[in-house]
């Protein structure tokens, strides 16, 4: 079953699940019962590579594995040669905002973009470079210099003007400035200005408060505020797939902060804001975008404060009323993760077991019967049925392991029966927040 | 009354007195001066003169004999009133039994002191004496000599005072046995328990001590206080068949005020709601009372309060069935402290509290109101009071049944099948009348059920094989290399316009074919091969530099061409250097 797990990735398993996180690589290795849902995004990356746009809503309780989806989702998309960017979502950033909060949602976009060598974030300058690239070949097979030759100070003048005509050909709103910008990173760099380079990319990352400021700085009239902020991202998108790229795909977790803006109007306007997202992809209005948006299921469904309470994105988000929980219908804009049964969570324990045997190159004595034991013991605790995560099982069951290697004198029962279980969920009640 | 002689008039006074005294409402019409004269006439003329007889002055009975007639008449006739039963014909016949009383008890006497030797005469004893040897000394409580024929009399009667009753019983000294034996015993419920009055005993003889020490500091003793008290009112009083009497009633009524004053001290410590009158008994002279001796003894006992032992569970068994609704006073200190984390202590201090009432009548009402009590802290405990509860109802002379509220059978009970389990505990309980077997039930009501893991093998191969499906086709997208560094390849020569193909370029060393590289990003490994595979960042801006390059880019591209063979990136970058995988190097010149 694990013949194919390479050494690496049972080390980054075994160590990241210890820590309570997902683990950067051989993720794919305990995506146990996630198939519907891995063939579902696999298939949305598929329509989003062949120039379609998708909005994605994953809504799970704490603990239904959210974040790991997400993370599965962008190891793939990454490999897959996506453009991946993560933010959450915090009460200071969101959608729609007139006091900066939507901009800085925007600036944790661009810091978290990532590219298959740039994994952890932080790719904007080489994308941005690849694409100077691109443009420079563009421009010296239009002027008939040699690509070296182009390259010279005396001719950026016929980049620069390259560089403003491809940009205006693959944007719509602001491209104008956008390829200003852009030619101010190339210049920066041919000029050996650093600080023109360190300007140019503070606009495209949204970090400019003031138009006075970007304009002494480098003679643009725009800057990327709370109100174009969604225009910059939709170019970005169509200039990453101009270099070569599959597509953007924007992941934001924690929706449920947007659920918490005590002011109904502004709730309202950035429920708003992702209704438009939603018609743009789904109206063909943009390509190559793929927006997952990660939130609880108060977050979807509450009436009164929830996506729900907006009848726009109601209707469009409600449940396929044919769906029943044998019939899952995984096409939805929506995807709801069920909890995993105790069946998946034993095979993922087996699997997990596979996996620390093959890493530390030992065979633990720990039969099924000892999971089965294992899981009874920990679903049995106090509290259990309303926080036990698959995090906490799947952390305690390596630690078992772990004690059982390095003292194999240990009396496993013993230490089954002695685990105890914290409740992890965020403290803070949803009931309790004041509506201005 | 009035020169002695038993006339209604004075005896209906005396009595309206001695009411208020105890704080008995007595009717404001003439209706019961009425229905004393009544059932006055209506007696025998013997017996009319008989009461004539005895309540005459002056007479051959003591005057204390006198007072206890006076006061045993009192009492029988309390009860009457007090129920709405007093009528003319019953104060007859309690004036009738009162007369075959004393009849009875002169005989008595006269046989008693025919067959006794002697009667010990012991010296007065001045009460600024304090007598220290704690020996039982007799004493003579009347002020003045009282003449031989008396003291028999005396003796048989001092008997019902409170200093010979418990003189042994608490090692009391003679002067505090004198103190108590200032007045008769003031008989009520709440005396008639034993820890009650012993209390109080020990209360008024700590003021008195106290008091003591108070007049002492002011050169004056509490019997010279007395005697200055009395003097104060019997001036010009010239009737010496009056005078004497006067004088022992006066002091007789300081001294059970102070009594009473201790009483309702104790009463109130332990909690006895009732209490009694502790006003002086002679209108006119309370304020001077109050002067001379209440005020310091308020003072006195408010200090001393706390020196009130206790209740023993004997006293509170007794006033708990007196008063039946002490223990809501306790209950209501002893819930507000009520959390999760002290719910067993509060349980069990419930349950002592239960204890004590076990003789109350509102026994059921106490575990009714614990079991609601409870609802919220914990709901085992809560259920626990509810069958004791049932439990002291079935005992109770009334069964009530009363039954939870909705909602708090809603917060006690989960769902159908504990709120049915708990039903059964409880008919069970109505049926065999077996506490302890219903609580142990009761117990197991909240255990959690142990859930217990089924798996199937079907399941587990299915999802085991779903699983592998899945990790299957994640593998062939997460690392097929062919396929996507076909793809990279193109990216790759778009990204650098000078590159060329590898073949083109002189390679030394030779990369391998998957990996095509331009010039410019071999001379730059070339570069790192030269330097121990570390640059500089300076040193790399300055390579790319000098070929009008994107340092970022140059990197990048090198480590885009070699991903798909490497599945990792050949050049890293530090703070501010790179380094280049001597590994990964080797492995794409065909070296590994």
């Amino acid at each position: 079953m694990l013949g194919d797990i390479k050494p690496k990735e049972a080390t980054a398993v075994i160590n990241s699940l210890l820590g309570g996180v997902v683990p950067k690589i051989g993720v794919q290795h305990i995506a146990v019962g996630r198939t519907a849902e891995v063939n579902a995004f696999l298939s949305a990356l598929e329509d989003v590579k062949n120039g379609h746009s998708m909005v994605k809503f994953w809504i799970g309780d704490f603990g239904s594995g959210k974040s790991f989806m997400m993370h599965l989702l962008n190891t793939v998309a990454i490999k897959q040669k996506f453009v991946v960017a993560n933010a959450d979502f915090t009460p200071e950033n969101r959608l729609y905002a007139n006091d900066g909060k939507a901009v800085a949602l925007y600036t944790a976009i661009m810091d978290n973009i990532a590219i298959q060598t740039r994994p952890e974030g932080g790719a904007l300058a080489v994308l941005l470079e690849k694409w100077i690239e691109q443009a420079i070949a563009g421009a010296a097979q239009e002027s008939g210099l040699a690509p070296d030759v182009v390259r010279q100070p005396d001719h950026t003048d016929v980049i620069r003007r390259h560089i403003m005509r491809t940009i205006n050909n693959i944007t719509e709103v602001g491209g104008f400035d956008f390829g200003l910008v852009v030619t101010k990173y190339y210049e920066g760099y041919i000029q050996d200005d650093e600080q023109l380079r360190k300007n140019a990319l503070r606009w495209l990352k949204g970090e400019y408060s003031t138009k006075t400021e970007a304009r002494q700085d480098l003679g643009v009239r725009e800057i990327i505020d709370d109100q174009n902020f969604y225009d910059m991202l939709k170019n970005f998108c169509k200039l990453f797939v101009s270099i070569g790229y599959s597509g953007f795909m924007i992941n934001l977790d924690e929706a449920i902060n947007l659920y918490k803006i005590s002011t109904g109007a502004m709730r309202e306007k950035n429920y708003e804001k992702i209704l438009s997202i939603y018609n743009d992809c789904f109206q063909g209005k943009v390509a190559h975008l793929f927006v997952n948006i990660a939130g609880t299921q108060e977050f979807l469904e509450n009436e009164r404060r929830g996506l729900f309470s907006y009848q726009a994105l109601k209707s469009r988000l409600e449940t396929n009323k044919f769906e029943t929980a044998g019939v899952r219908d995984f096409a939805q804009p929506v995807l709801r993760l069920l909890p995993l049964s105790h069946t998946e969570i034993f095979v993922l324990l087996q699997n997990l077991k596979q996996i620390f045997d093959f890493n530390y190159k030992t065979s633990i004595p720990v039969d099924d019967n000892d999971i089965r034991l294992f899981m009874e013991e920990i679903f049995n605790k106090p509290g259990a049925s309303e926080f036990l995560t698959p995090r906490e099982v799947i952390r305690d069951f390596l630690h078992v392991l772990s004690i059982l290697r390095q003292h194999p004198e240990t009396d496993k029962r013993k230490l089954i029966n002695d685990i105890e279980i914290t409740d992890e969920r965020p403290q803070e009640s949803l009931k309790h927040i004041e509506e201005i | 009354m009035d020169g002695l002689t038993f006339t209604t008039q004075a005896f209906g006074q005396d009595w309206v007195a001695y009411l208020d005294d105890y704080g008995v409402p007595v009717p404001a019409n003439d209706w019961l001066q009425k229905t004393i004269t009544q059932a006055f006439e209506a007696m025998a003329p013997e017996e009319k003169a008989l009461l004539h007889q005895w309540f005459a002055f002056p007479s051959p009975q003591p005057v204390e004999v006198i007072r206890r007639l006076q006061e045993r008449l009192f009492d029988a006739m309390l009860e009457p009133l007090v129920t709405q039963r007093l009528s003319v014909f019953s104060t007859r016949e309690i004036f009738t039994g009162v007369i075959r009383f004393r009849k009875e008890q002169e005989l008595c006497f006269l046989e008693e002191q025919s067959s006794r030797e002697a009667v010990v005469d012991t010296p007065n004893t001045d009460d600024a004496i304090i007598d220290v040897s704690g020996e039982p000394v007799p004493i003579d409580f009347s002020t003045d000599n009282a003449p031989s024929g008396q003291a028999d009399g005396q003796a048989y009667d001092d008997n019902w005072k409170l200093g010979h009753q418990y003189q042994e019983k608490l090692g009391l000294n003679t002067q505090e046995t004198a103190w108590l034996n200032k007045f008769w015993n003031p008989c009520n419920a709440f005396l008639e328990v034993e820890g009650c009055c012993v209390q109080t005993i020990r209360l008024y003889l700590l003021c008195l001590k106290q008091l003591n020490k108070v007049f002492d500091k002011k050169g004056t003793t509490i019997a010279r206080q007395v005697k200055q008290f009395q003097d104060r009112y019997v001036q010009g009083n010239n009737n010496t068949y009056t005078l004497s009497y006067e004088r022992q009633n006066l002091e007789t009524h300081i001294y059970l005020t102070i009594f009473k004053r201790s009483e309702n001290t104790v009463r109130e410590v332990y909690r006895h709601k009732r209490k009694i009158s502790n006003d002086f008994n002679y209108p006119v002279f309370a304020n001077d009372f109050e002067q001379t001796f209440g005020s310091t003894v308020n003072e006195i006992l408010a200090g001393a309060a706390a020196t009130i032992a206790p209740a023993d569970d004997a006293t509170e068994l007794l006033l708990n069935e007196m008063n039946v609704t002490r223990w809501k006073t306790f209950f209501d200190e002893i819930i507000p402290v009520l959390n999760n984390s002290n719910a067993q202590q509060v349980a069990e201090q419930l349950d002592w509290l239960g204890a004590m009432n076990e003789k109350n009548p509102a026994l059921e009402n106490i575990y009714f109101e614990a079991s609601r009590a409870f609802v919220k802290a914990d709901k085992g405990i809560a259920i626990s009071f509810y069958l004791k509860y049932l439990y002291a109802d079935l005992h109770s002379e009334k069964i009530d049944n009363r039954q939870l509220t909705k909602s708090i059978q809603k917060s006690l009970f989960a769902d159908q099948e504990q709120l049915d389990a708990f039903e059964k505990i409880a008919n069970g309980l109505i049926a065999t009348r077996d506490l302890p077997a219903a609580l142990a039930a009761a117990v197991k009501i909240y255990e959690k059920k142990r859930k217990k893991i089924e798996l199937n093998e079907g399941d587990i191969a299915a999802v085991r094989s779903q699983s592998a499906e899945t990790v299957s086709r994640l593998n062939e997208i997460l690392q097929d290399e062919d396929e996507i560094a076909e793809g990279s390849s193109a990216i790759i020569t778009l990204q650098l316009g000078t590159a060329t193909p590898a073949a083109a370029v002189p390679q030394d060393p030779v990369f391998m074919a998957s990996v095509q590289l331009s010039m410019h990003q071999q001379e730059l490994l070339s570069l790192f091969k030269d330097h121990q595979y570390h640059l500089t960042t300076t040193q790399v801006t300055t390579y790319a530099k000098s070929r009008n390059l994107f340092r970022n880019q140059l990197v990048e591209s090198i480590n885009d061409c070699c991903y798909e063979e490497l599945d990792d990136n050949l050049i890293e970058e530090t703070e501010d250097r790179y380094e280049v995988n001597e590994f990964y190097y080797q492995k794409i010149i065909n070296l590994c």
